[in-house]
């Protein structure tokens, strides 16, 4: 029987919910690059930067800065705890809409 | 914190589309550099076609097919975010089996003219983006594919004298452009 799921309050925000579900369904060992994951979820640079500092500071994602060439490059990779997170919170919506939430 | 069935529906909807648009990005950019590779190839192949006599046609593709054939298994073995394991088999299977297939309706048909050589892989190839394309939503390879077939019979229909150059010029760049059309999200 699969326990009862909860909501996770800094997934929940609108914009990192769509970063949780890109880099979900990516779930590219190297990680995905800080533009391609501002176009995939609707953000400009600065809000998307905020909000990637939320789920970094939450052990949700990890952000990756290197150089390619002498252009900076960072990018985002989900983590372990962020995948358990994300399938929680998805779980809860599913019971909410089913009326167990 | 509570979230009403409303402000969940839209929530999944939200993840769903993100999911979608996702997966879509990441098949792009993993057919992206295929399609580069096949540009170039068409490009050599047609390109050299419009110079050499049409007896001497195989001497150029078979060549020019076997090094498509090898490249897209290497670029299949080095596709990012996919299994790697087979690969390389699987990107070699494809080519090879499309290569039969036209070598075959060849074989059947006996085109009698040089020209039907030069146009029908193109229109196979326009064909299985198109498809490909419907089969999976993700449209830019259906307008890649609908590109590749305009283009083929646009110079069947105007200038079948010029074909092979033509096929290079525009059906070759014209994968080379779509490659580096899908590399952006």
């Amino acid at each position: 029987m699969r326990q009862v799921a909860k909501a996770d309050e800094i997934i929940h925000q609108s914009l990192r919910l769509r970063i949780m579900a890109a880099l979900h369904a990516a779930r590219a060992d190297e990680g995905m690059e800080f533009n391609r994951l501002k176009a995939l979820v609707g953000a400009t640079d600065g809000n998307l930067g905020s909000h990637l500092g939320t789920l970094e500071g939450a052990g949700y994602i990890a952000l990756t800065k290197d150089f390619v060439g002498k252009k900076p490059r960072t990018r985002a990779a989900i983590t372990r705890a962020g995948e358990r997170a994300f399938r929680e919170h998805r779980d809860y919506l599913r019971d909410v809409i089913e009326g167990g939430g | 914190m509570s979230v009403s069935p409303d402000q969940a529906a839209a929530a999944l909807h939200d993840i769903d589309c993100t999911e979608r648009r996702t997966q879509v990005a990441k098949g792009y950019s993993i057919a992206s550099p295929y399609l580069i590779l096949w540009g170039f190839v068409w490009i050599a192949g047609y390109g050299a076609s419009a110079v050499v006599a049409p007896e001497r046609w195989g001497l150029i593709w078979l060549p020019l097919a076997i090094i498509g054939g090898v490249g897209s298994g290497w670029v299949g073995s080095r596709a990012k975010g996919i299994a790697h394991q087979g690969a390389f088999s699987q990107s070699l299977l494809l080519a090879t089996a499309t290569f039969l297939f036209i070598a075959s309706v060849y074989y059947v048909f006996r085109p009698t003219s040089p020209l039907p050589y030069l146009v029908f892989p193109s229109l196979i190839a326009g064909l299985v983006y198109t498809l490909a394309g419907a089969l999976t939503r993700m449209t830019r390879f259906v307008w890649i594919g609908a590109g590749i077939f305009l283009v083929t019979m646009t110079g069947f229909i105007a200038a079948p004298d010029y074909m092979a150059i033509w096929v290079a010029i525009a059906g070759g760049g014209g994968l080379l452009l779509g490659g580096l059309w899908l590399r952006k999200v």
